[in-house]
């Protein structure tokens, strides 16, 4: 599963400017790709990771500092439920292999509009 | 019962409408709702003659009843009847099934029908920005325009580079008499139908265009005029302003981020996006980013502020250009030596006073893309290496003069030439001869170089980004230079790599130009659905696999084409 996600995050271009229409044009190509994801699942009260697939927690952000973008992703990584992690943004930043043991993977869009 | 009137309105001897002795609250709705009449100004307000206003004026006396004498509310209706005609006429012509009166260039060229209707469409608006995908030949519809009399004389505007190869065009196909004017400085003009000058030229010249001598004014690669307040700027909107017909040409007249079309349209059309700040306001947030430019797509092909037809369109479909990104190694030696001058410039940015931040800012982003540039460019010639050794022919963009030196010392055996801002016309045709000959397959280029650019798809279908620029239309150009039609009227299957190192300002400018690509793309294609990126690399695998095989060593690089960063 976690091949085909990356697989269609990585080849097709997604709005840039807007995160909501991001996350919907995404949305539109996993339904067209059958794949099973459900939105905006909670963790908890204050952690909602954007998409969520069998264990793959997935964050979009087109917005907000690298240093939030990465607590964000480390507190996502902190529940048992989440297996891996996907950050899909359109900025240039560094971003580790692994948080708290969990595989993670880093998306730059823009780089599909190029 | 009687009807209460608010002023009065009647066609003058200038030939404009006036409208008089109107009550204060309908002035304050008038200029409110016509914001060409300045705040201040005082009565009696005037509207040229002209059917849109006639339209709008009569709208606006069905809410506030003005005297009007019976002719000349018979002058409004009729300049409203002909307005909606005009815009049904309009919309007809774009159908598929329209039938365009038929234009004969010089034998054997015949015209295309897009470009018929493109003029057609151009004439009836008089203003008008033709957007045509790169190749389709807008400048044909340029120069078609200019065989209707109305149109005539008229001035066509180009870059530095292209006078030549508009009077070239011009004389290949009609009969037009053309001339090149010279300089910034007036002098006696010969009789021409055509006179092409460049951009840089314009602002000596705009005593000239104030005269109204011009019947019509055409601006190639009109994303010239992105930046409003240079000496460019203000020629040409003095020229656009004394025509009466004037067209725009360009597939890319977004460079950068999208409020750059608010001065290109200006230009040509003054008004029609409003004023700068409402512009602002309303579409960008007072920012650079039109925050939905696919709806300012829309409100442009609706209102005819710009054609644009793609490729497939026109039943002129290019295969898809497949683009491949690759991060190729850096040299840290290189990287050590600019990080001390970085790491100076960089405080300076942070803490220093307003204008030391600013020079610093700039400093330090041309030290980092020059760093950038020179740390990669060995690799780049190692990754070049692949495709020359498998006798492919490559165009390979770059733009600093150092790292052309370390491409032009790795790669001497292949016989690079070079066609950059350095060399002279002259010799720029000769490096392209060579390599239209067949004597190299090396032909490396400066970033900025390419517009127009034309013979080099005869040979070559491989466009390399050794270094990015800011722009992605500079990238867009560049790939078009190889993705157009050949002679003998088949296609390249396109690939251009982009070499880009995880190191140095690469990483930021990606980011910047994907953000500018989208924009582009959602104003200008507002009802195309977003096209897929195509990316295949199994065809550099396979040229490693043998550029290996012929070397029999280990392999030459570090670098892995990664298509997720971690």
């Amino acid at each position: 599963m976690i091949n085909k996600v990356l697989k269609i995050l990585y080849s097709h271009r997604f709005p840039l400017v807007v995160e909501k229409e991001t996350q919907h044009a995404i949305e539109e190509k996993f339904s067209d790709n059958d794949v099973p994801y459900s939105r905006e699942h909670r963790l908890d009260e204050k952690n909602i990771p954007d998409f969520f697939i069998e264990g793959i927690a997935i964050e979009v952000k087109i917005k907000g500092t690298a240093k939030n973008i990465y607590r964000q992703c480390e507190r996502y990584c902190g529940f048992d439920e989440v297996k891996k992690l996907i950050l899909v943004t359109n900025r240039s930043m560094g971003f580790p292999k692994e948080i708290k043991g969990k595989p993670c993977y880093f998306i730059n869009i823009g780089k599909a509009w190029l | 019962m009687a009807v209460r009137t608010y002023g009065k309105i009647y066609l003058a001897e200038d030939n404009k409408w006036h409208i008089n002795n109107a009550e204060p609250h309908v002035c304050i709705k008038l200029k409110a709702l016509f914001t060409k009449i300045s705040r201040g100004a005082t009565q009696p307000f005037k509207f040229l003659n002209t059917d849109e206003n006639c339209n709008d004026l009569l709208w606006f006396i069905d809410r506030y009843p003005l005297t009007v004498s019976d002719s000349d509310f018979y002058l409004l209706k009729k300049g409203k009847k002909k307005h909606n005609k005009d815009i049904n006429d309009l919309e007809a012509i774009l159908l598929p099934d329209y039938k365009p009166q038929v234009v004969k260039l010089k034998e054997p060229y015949v015209v295309r029908h897009y470009q018929l209707t493109g003029n057609e469409v151009y004439l009836k608006c008089k203003r008008l920005l033709i957007g045509d995908d790169i190749g389709l030949g807008k400048t044909v519809i340029g120069i078609i325009s200019c065989l209707e009399k109305v149109t005539r004389p008229c001035v066509v505007v180009v870059q530095t580079h292209l006078p030549k190869q508009w009077k070239d065009a011009v004389e290949q196909f009609t009969d037009l008499k053309v001339h090149l004017v010279k300089g910034t400085k007036p002098y006696d003009l010969p009789p021409a139908d055509i006179y092409i000058t460049k951009y840089s030229c314009l602002s000596g010249w705009v005593n000239v265009f104030e005269k109204g001598i011009f019947k019509s004014a055409i601006f190639d690669e009109v994303q010239e005029l992105r930046h409003n307040g240079s000496a460019r700027y203000e020629g040409a909107k003095a020229l656009s302003n004394n025509v009466e017909y004037c067209l725009a040409l360009s597939a890319t007249p977004i460079y950068n981020m999208g409020d750059e079309i608010f001065n290109v349209l200006d230009a040509i059309k003054e008004g029609c996006l409003g004023n700068k700040y409402d512009f602002l306001r309303e579409w960008t947030g007072g920012g650079k980013t039109v925050v939905q430019p696919q709806a300012l797509g829309t409100y442009l092909r609706e209102n005819l502020l710009m054609l644009r037809r793609t490729r497939k369109e026109v039943g002129m479909e290019l295969p898809p250009i497949n683009k491949i990104v690759h991060s190729v190694g850096y040299d840290e030696n290189e990287v050590i030596k600019a990080d001390k001058l970085a790491k100076q410039l960089a405080i300076k940015v942070t803490s220093g006073s307003f204008m030391e931040r600013g020079q610093a800012a700039r400093e330090l982003d041309i030290l980092v893309r020059h760093a950038t540039g020179v740390s990669k460019a060995k690799n780049v010639a190692e990754y070049v290496k692949i495709l020359l050794e498998n006798k492919i022919p490559i165009i390979l963009a770059g733009w600093h003069r150092q790292v052309y030196d370390i491409w032009l010392e790795e790669l001497k055996e292949y016989n690079p030439v070079m066609y950059t801002g350095t060399e002279s016309p002259k010799q720029k045709e000769e490096a392209k001869q060579k390599f239209i000959n067949g004597e190299t397959n090396l032909f490396i280029i400066s970033l900025r170089s390419g517009i127009g650019l034309d013979g080099l798809q005869e040979v070559c279908d491989t466009v390399v980004f050794g270094e990015l620029d800011y722009s992605p239309q500079v990238h867009n150009q560049l790939i078009g230079r190889s993705n157009r039609d050949k002679k003998d009227g088949t296609k390249n299957n396109v690939t251009a790599y982009f070499l880009v190192s995880e190191y140095g300002s690469d990483p930021p400018i990606i980011d910047l130009l994907g953000i500018k690509t989208s924009q582009s793309h959602n104003i200008i294609n507002p009802l195309t659905p977003i096209e897929e990126q195509y990316s295949n690399d199994s065809r550099i695998k396979l040229l490693a696999e043998r550029y290996l095989s012929k070397k029999v060593i280990e392999v030459p690089i570090k670098n892995e084409t990664r298509n997720i960063t971690s």
